[in-house]
């Protein structure tokens, strides 16, 4: 039985021990950077000119009020949200944006940029029609074509990791709302990607069910995963991150390692913020 | 009783097939109908809007007689059960492109993404995640709307098709029995679509159950 979410890379190996933050090798590969990506949502600009790169194994945090715009950065890095200018590179895919009828990428570029990129909601998105089983079988089958034997016996290692091995055969309904986003969790990990996404993952969780969540994630930045989170959850964004990024406005205000942001930020609106969600 | 009973019975044949071709071919049809309605050229669309609206605004009375006395008398000759049958398919169509359309808004816009995060393409999102939560809410209104097709048709005996109604009316001129007749015939109508609600009923608590939204 594999003991890791994500399967090992084909890096040197520090012993039984996962690699911890601080063991981790400095100066990685580069894995995610975006150039001058912009979006604009019914007539507002959500996000403006936003460039920002991340490097392999990196666990990047974003924070900022209401309406910043990180939900629509985060949905542009998959083009969820098409952005309207920029370019979102990942782990050597690279698709410049644009919204010209004809011009647009290809299907067959954001079917490629996808395959690396997992994501996470704020509300879970299982589909509550199938069983968690299926609901993280059915991608591996039609987008990696695995055969339903291989797609069952990784669903079914990832349910044990997240601590669901019980709740296979379960329809979402039947399921607590952490146990939900463990599940989706599980599924996005099920495709094997190169980054993860998280948009708030435990903003619809009461504090103890956001704990199983968080544990996971936690795991999951040990065991070596590149993740930019959303989060409300200051404290996991502190201890776990090794970037934060402020927005603000729809831009980048502010970004640096936690202890910077977090203790010395540079910005008087940055402060304000933090006094807000810290102090409360 | 029996006596009028065994002639408007062999109306049913008719009423039923009618009923059911016409349903079929407005399920099928109503899949490009829908297509079209939500297709991101305006041109298309606006055409795909007026059809449906058009469709469902003319009683099917007048479809009926343009089909039959219209049309086909002009240009090609067309007798009234295939006339009746093209005529309520394509209304059912109209009907059905959007009972579809009800059927895919109540799925959550999110369920589109959360498909094309994992990679899937439009159309697997469709077939294997939108698609089978829309059914939910398609199963009862394509129901309801083929146990009101099951009584539409009661018009198509005025282009003389041999119906259930169409039976009754000249077995009533026969005999002059008309108020038990035509009660005969509204019992005919309650035993066709009873099978009709009871399976609609069924779907619909099994599906209940198995999605649990
Ligand atoms: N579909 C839309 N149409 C119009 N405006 C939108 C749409 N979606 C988002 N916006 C606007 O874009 C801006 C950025 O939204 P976004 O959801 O990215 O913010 P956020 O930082 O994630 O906020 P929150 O913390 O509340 O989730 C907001 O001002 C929002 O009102
Ligand atoms: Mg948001």
């Amino acid at each position: 039985m594999p003991d890791r979410l994500v399967p090992m890379e084909p890096e040197p190996d520090t012993g039984a021990v996962p690699a911890g933050r601080d063991q981790r090798p400095a100066g990685g590969r580069e894995m995610v950077r975006l150039e001058g990506v912009s979006k604009e949502l019914g007539g507002h600009q959500a996000v403006r000119d936003v460039s920002l790169t991340l490097e392999a194994g990196k666990v990047m945090s974003i924070i900022g009020p209401s309406g910043a715009g990180k939900s629509t950065l985060l949905r542009c890095v998959n083009f969820l949200a098409p952005p309207d200018s920029g370019s979102v590179f990942v782990d050597g895919v690279e698709v410049c944006a644009d919204r010209r009828p004809g011009l647009e990428p290809r299907a067959s570029e954001l079917a490629e940029l996808r395959r690396r990129v997992g994501m996470v909601f704020q509300n879970f998105e299982l589909f509550p029609h199938l069983s968690v089983l299926r609901n993280v079988t059915l991608a591996q089958e039609r987008v990696l074509k695995r055969d339903r034997a291989d797609a069952e016996r990784r669903a079914r290692e990832l349910l044990e990791r997240v601590g669901l091995a019980d709740k296979a055969d379960a329809f979402p309904a039947q399921c607590s709302g952490g146990q939900q986003q463990r599940v989706a969790i599980a599924r996005a990990l099920a495709l094997d990607p190169h980054l993860m996404l998280f948009d708030e993952p435990t903003s619809a969780l009461d504090p103890e069910l956001g704990a199983e969540v968080l544990s996971v994630m936690r795991l999951l930045a040990e065991e070596g995963m590149t993740m930019m989170i959303v989060t409300h959850e200051m404290h996991f964004a502190e201890q776990v991150s090794d970037s934060v990024v402020v927005m603000h406005e729809g831009a980048v205000l502010e970004e640096g390692p936690p202890e910077v942001v977090f203790k010395r930020p540079v910005h008087e609106r940055t402060r304000r913020f933090l006094n807000a969600v810290l102090d409360r | 009783m029996l006596e009028y009973l065994g002639p408007i019975s062999e109306g049913i044949a008719a009423t039923v097939t009618i009923t059911a071709l016409a349903f079929v071919l407005g399920s099928i049809l109503g899949l490009p109908l829908l297509a079209a309605s939500r297709s991101p050229w305006l041109p298309v669309r606006a055409l795909a809007r007026f059809l449906i609206d058009l469709l469902r605004a003319v009683p099917p009375i007048v479809w009926l007689f343009i089909l039959f006395f219209g049309l086909a008398q002009s240009l090609v000759s067309l007798d009234a059960y295939p006339a009746a049958v093209i005529g309520f398919g394509c209304i059912s169509a109209a009907y059905m492109a959007e009972i579809y359309r009800a059927g895919l808004l109540a799925v959550r816009r999110q369920q589109w993404e959360a498909g094309a995060a994992l990679g899937l393409n439009r159309l697997q999102v469709l077939r294997t995640i939108v698609g089978p939560q829309a059914i939910r809410v398609v199963i009862p209104g394509a129901a309801t709307w083929a146990i009101a097709l099951l009584k539409e048709t009661a018009v198509v005996s005025v282009i003389g098709v041999s119906d259930v109604t169409f039976l009754a009316t000249s077995e009533s001129q026969r005999s002059g029995d008309g108020l038990l007749i035509f009660l005969l015939a509204g019992g005919i109508y309650i035993l066709m679509s009873l099978p009709l609600a009871l399976v609609a009923r069924w779907t619909d608590a099994r599906l209940h159950r198995a999605v649990a939204l």
